[in-house]
């Protein structure tokens, strides 16, 4: 975590985590620290689901559990808006057949992550390749 | 580990914990466990549970599909937070299992 600058008002959260999943916990317990120090209103379930499901993706499918590669994660609040970006290094994943999909069949196991994603108003947008993942929202 | 009780022919399990992708593991054998003992109606009990995310809620499909395989069965989940019966109707799985607040 970087410090506050409150002249401008930005606030700004940055982690480098292992591809594990107990990184993942380490990493939203530290962020919701965060946000808790920095009063952010907003829906605080909703923000941590996302990151969450965000950081799944990343680590669990993008960097697919590698000991040797990190997921990387920034937190921008900047007045009444809020951009996230996680980014993995793996070799990306064909997001534009899983964007504006309807919900999975209830039955299904699998498949949640990007819609998952696109639920409580944030937009969505990936990079090309599919490995870098920015969320934005006014809170 | 999770508190489980047997009663009146059901079975009632509380996590107690967060259902995430680092949990999900351990509490999958349980629920199994109870499966495989012949248990038709788990009650899943939500309390203390904060968060959920998409790896909880596959193993709780995960779950109703098993009882269905071993000849039917019902989950039902109770003391649901406003934020994950939320989601979970965000899921569409209100026709999946019972869900409950209380």
């Amino acid at each position: 975590m970087t410090p506050n600058d409150s002249k401008n008002s930005i606030h700004r959260f940055h982690h480098r985590l292992p591809s594990t999943l107990e990184g993942i916990n380490k990493t939203v317990a530290e962020l919701t620290d965060f946000i808790k120090e920095i009063e952010l209103k907003t829906n605080y379930f909703a923000l941590i689901f996302l990151v969450r499901e965000a950081l799944n993706n990343a680590v669990i499918h993008g960097n697919k559990m590698s000991p040797t590669k990190q997921v990387q994660i920034d937190v921008v609040v900047e007045g009444a808006n809020i951009s996230i970006t996680i980014r993995d290094e793996g070799d990306g994943f064909h997001w534009r057949k899983w964007v504006d999909r309807q919900p999975v069949n209830p039955e299904k196991t699998s498949g949640r992550g990007v819609y998952a994603l696109q639920q409580y108003g944030y937009s969505i947008r990936y990079n090309d390749k599919g490995n870098i993942l920015h969320l934005n929202r006014e809170i | 580990m999770s508190q489980i009780v047997k009663e009146d022919g059901n079975v009632r399990i509380t996590p107690g914990i967060d259902i995430v992708a680092s949990t999900c593991t351990d509490l999958r054998q349980e629920l199994l466990g109870l499966i495989n003992e012949g248990q038709k109606k788990i009650i899943i009990d939500l309390q203390d549970t904060a968060m959920i995310d998409s790896s909880g809620i596959g193993l709780l499909i995960y779950v109703k599909n098993c009882l269905v395989d071993a000849g039917g069965g019902e989950v039902e989940i109770v003391h649901i937070s406003d934020d994950i019966m939320e989601l979970f109707l965000i899921m569409r799985l209100e026709n999946h299992f019972v869900l409950r607040n209380s």
